[in-house]
């Protein structure tokens, strides 16, 4: 049931935010101690030698573990706090707006959304006005209702006492698999420690918790997701072929052959990942219907030329049934050169982001593989965050959603660290599109992710990011494509009101309020702008916000480029763009005075809020000729 | 801000958009004058609607995948080469990307169609990928499943 507007009216966000900004100082100082006593182990390890010496240095890293496992809880409560306070907030000011706006043209609205007009307005039309808003302020009420629900899941999760770390017997052993919290390294520890046999059963009775603990090679995790994957979709087929209905009937209504909703969402995740593997990989899809994934023998990949792909992390109830997956096309613990892909806003497995026509993943490997035959890129779909829902969500003008992603993405991404082939020297990408681009700049600001090299494309702002420094990078780059013509990537920088009043005429296609952060193409951002100008493009255009994994593109051609560790082509391809800046007016240095002649005068530059964009002027033929390849 | 028209008038033409059956006959046609004449063994070839955009909205194009088979002995980098360099001599086909784009691979182009020509995942196959023009209008938003048309290049 939708809570009414007048418990909307009551609440107050803005206490969330601020408990979140209180955990955030707590969380600091408990990460200003862990570093302080990291410092005297240091110093200990330098002066203090042999065998009792080294038992206490272990102790104490012991400590120190436990003690970031506790820092990790305070920040991921800190994150659904604030998360919670910037969207609910959003979403109220909202609600609240609309009801005054209608109490202004003359509508009453009653408690549960419901609006009509006053006696005194006549007019049919009127009451189909009247219907829509009430459609609009009812959906927003649900959408409070959704994000109150999935406030208090995030904080229990937060501060569960502890998170699910079942006993398994392997081996003739009872053995305790590390919860999902527990660091990388130790993870691979545990999993090192086990024999072989141990290994081998663990993954043959594949519990799910095992295909998504990083610190696990990309292997194992495959074969227990895919595993995994096939469990769920075998619990609805069975049932139906054993009751002699089909899958619609079973879904239609579990209870009645002993399922749950929850194994309905489970069987609707599986198939949409099974879509992006078989999609990723080029199988056909009238087989899709017809044969799992896992049927594929190797002989079949080779004699088809099918990609590569594994399932790398596989959580079909997550994000409130939204679900959550990575697929790799190579594997990135053995490749040279990994990328991370990370998308925007509408993206989620439920709505098919893994086997939808974009390409994305897909484009960037063969163009890697296309570059350096022996050396392909693994690439990596990750649909681990829960995204805004659509242009039209509000938490698309909130950074919230991705500072939490960001925590999970620096989680995800430092551990392929850990699991990487020490033979193999390794280089890091993590590239993300719109939404995702902001969700890349907090991982790197806020999360403390390491990668070489960051990739924004069509940024809408980098929220925590102020400039190229807070991404840490040691020695890697901020790359930024944005397209001259790409309206999103312009929100950052364009400064207050005139980013507000772009995005309405564009029909507010990045939510009520535009803009998250400082634009990293601006010219003191301290990124490199590479060129991504949309082929035979001729104005601002939504659509051109999307069309920077297109074969043959200059965007992927640099985007390549930087993922295959040769971003130093860049400049030889001419692929470097110039970055945008304000524009500068000049006064008069001097002036011409009649019988004197041309006298000095103190002139001045001044800086006007208008933003230049030099790609803008770019001659169409450097582009393309036309709309077309 | 920059303006909001860009002035590129050899480029503001209206576009004529393709029909179905056209968008899909010109890779699909491409795809089998490249085999043909390149004498290749297609071991699997599928035809896809490909998105020319992140949103899934009009335009659409086709886009052909072959794998063939890559005989023993054979370098597939060589070939690749090779494959783009008969594709080139065919009549209507120019070496080379049309014009601004700049793929990787071995490319040839007619028109605004483009060949490109890889070493593929395995030693013992190599690819050739056909990218239509962003022309077809239809809604192909939920329609990205690729389709097996190996008989089809086959029989050329």
């Amino acid at each position: 049931m939708p809570v009414s507007i007048s418990v909307v009216r009551a609440t107050q966000p803005g206490k969330l935010v601020d408990a979140a900004a209180e955990l955030g100082r707590k969380q600091s100082e408990v990460q200003a101690i862990i570093t302080g006593e990291r410092e005297t182990l240091v110093q200990l390890q330098d002066h203090w030698k042999g065998t009792a010496a080294q038992a206490a240095i272990a102790r104490g890293l012991k400590d120190i573990a436990i003690q970031e496992r506790f820092a990790r809880r305070l920040q991921q409560l800190q994150s659904a706090l604030q998360n919670a306070g910037l969207q609910m907030g959003a979403l109220r000011d909202a609600i609240l707006d609309l009801v005054s706006s209608l109490d202004t043209m003359g509508f009453s609205v009653a408690d549960d959304g419901t609006v009509t007009p006053h006696q005194w307005l006549i007019g049919r039309f009127l009451h189909s006005i009247a219907d829509n808003c009430t459609a609009l302020l009812k959906k927003m009420l649900q959408l409070f209702t959704d994000l109150d629900e999935n406030t208090a899941a995030a904080i229990d999760q937060a501060d569960g006492p502890n998170l699910d770390n079942p006993t398994v017997h392997v081996g003739g052993q009872d053995v305790a698999i590390p919860s999902t919290d527990t660091a990388p390294q130790d993870v691979e520890q545990w999993w090192d420690s086990l024999t072989e046999q141990q290994r081998q059963e663990l993954i043959a009775q594949h519990p799910p918790i095992l295909g998504n603990l990083n610190g696990l090679p990309a292997e194992v995790r495959d074969k227990v997701n895919v595993a995994v994957m096939d469990d769920d979709l075998d619990r609805i087929e069975n049932a139906a072929n054993q009751h002699q209905v089909s899958v619609d009937d079973v879904k239609a209504d579990p209870g009645r052959y002993g399922l749950s909703r929850d194994d309905i969402t489970r069987y609707d995740n599986a198939k949409r990942t099974q879509d992006g593997l078989l999609h990723q990989m080029g199988v056909d899809g009238d087989e899709r219907n017809g044969r799992r994934y896992s049927d594929i023998s190797p002989q079949e990949r080779m004699d088809r030329n099918l990609r590569p792909t594994m399932l790398w992390a596989y959580e079909p109830t997550a994000f409130d049934g939204k679900g959550r997956a990575a697929i790799a096309i190579g594997n990135p613990d053995k490749a040279a050169n990994t990328a991370v892909i990370v998308p925007g806003t509408g993206s989620s497995v439920r709505d098919g982001w893994l086997a939808d026509g974009h390409n994305d993943a897909r484009n960037l490997y063969d163009e890697s593989l296309a570059a350096d035959p022996q050396h392909p890129t693994s690439v990596m779909s990750w649909m681990g965050y829960d995204t805004p829902e659509s242009f039209t969500d509000p938490n698309i003008a909130t950074p919230g959603l991705a500072r939490t992603g960001g925590d999970a993405l620096a989680w995800d991404v430092n551990s392929l660290g850990v699991t990487h082939d020490p033979a193999v020297a390794q280089h890091t990408t993590v590239i993300g599109h719109s939404y995702g681009s902001t969700t890349v700049a907090d991982a790197f600001a806020r999360s403390g992710m390491q990668a070489n090299d960051a990739v924004l494309l069509g940024c809408p702002g980098t929220d925590a990011a102020r400039s190229a420094a807070d991404f840490h990078l040691n020695g890697g780059q901020v790359f930024v494509g944005d397209a001259s013509t790409d309206p999103v990537g312009m929100l950052g920088e364009a400064g207050p009101g005139l980013p507000n009043q772009l995005n309405e005429q564009l029909g507010n296609m990045v939510g009520s309020s535009a803009g998250l952060g400082t634009d990293p193409a601006g010219a003191d951002f301290g990124s490199t702008r590479f060129r991504a100008e949309v082929a035979g493009s001729t104005g601002i255009d939504p659509a051109d916000h999307s069309n920077y994994y297109t074969v043959g593109s200059e965007s992927l051609r640099s985007i390549t480029d930087i993922a295959s560790g040769h971003s130093d082509r860049l400049v030889d391809d001419g692929l470097i763009a110039e970055h945008r800046h304000p524009i500068t007016v000049s006064t008069p240095r001097e002036i011409d005075v009649p019988f004197v002649g041309r006298v000095p005068i103190p002139g001045a530059d001044v800086q006007t809020p208008i933003i230049y964009d030099p790609e803008w002027d770019r001659p169409g033929e450097t582009i393309t000729n036309d709309h077309k390849y | 801000m920059s303006p909001t028209s860009k002035d590129t008038p050899s480029t503001t033409a209206a576009v004529q958009a393709l029909p179905d059956d056209q968008a899909r006959g010109q890779v699909v046609d491409a795809a089998r004058e490249i085999a043909r004449a390149a004498n290749l063994h297609i071991t699997y070839a599928t035809f896809e609607w490909e998105w020319c955009n992140d949103q899934g909205e009009p335009p659409y194009h086709g886009r052909v995948d072959m794998a063939f088979e890559v005989p023993a002995g054979t370098d597939s980098a060589a070939m690749s080469k090779q494959i783009a360099a008969t594709a080139a001599r065919q009549p209507g086909w120019s070496p080379g990307p049309p014009p601004g784009l700049k793929p990787f691979g071995d490319v040839a182009h007619k028109g605004g169609v483009m060949a490109i020509a890889a070493p593929g995942n395995y030693p013992e196959r190599g690819s050739v990928r056909v990218f239509g023009e962003c022309r077809n209008m239809n809604d192909h938003r939920n329609d990205s499943d690729v389709h097996d048309i190996t008989g089809e290049i086959q029989n050329r």
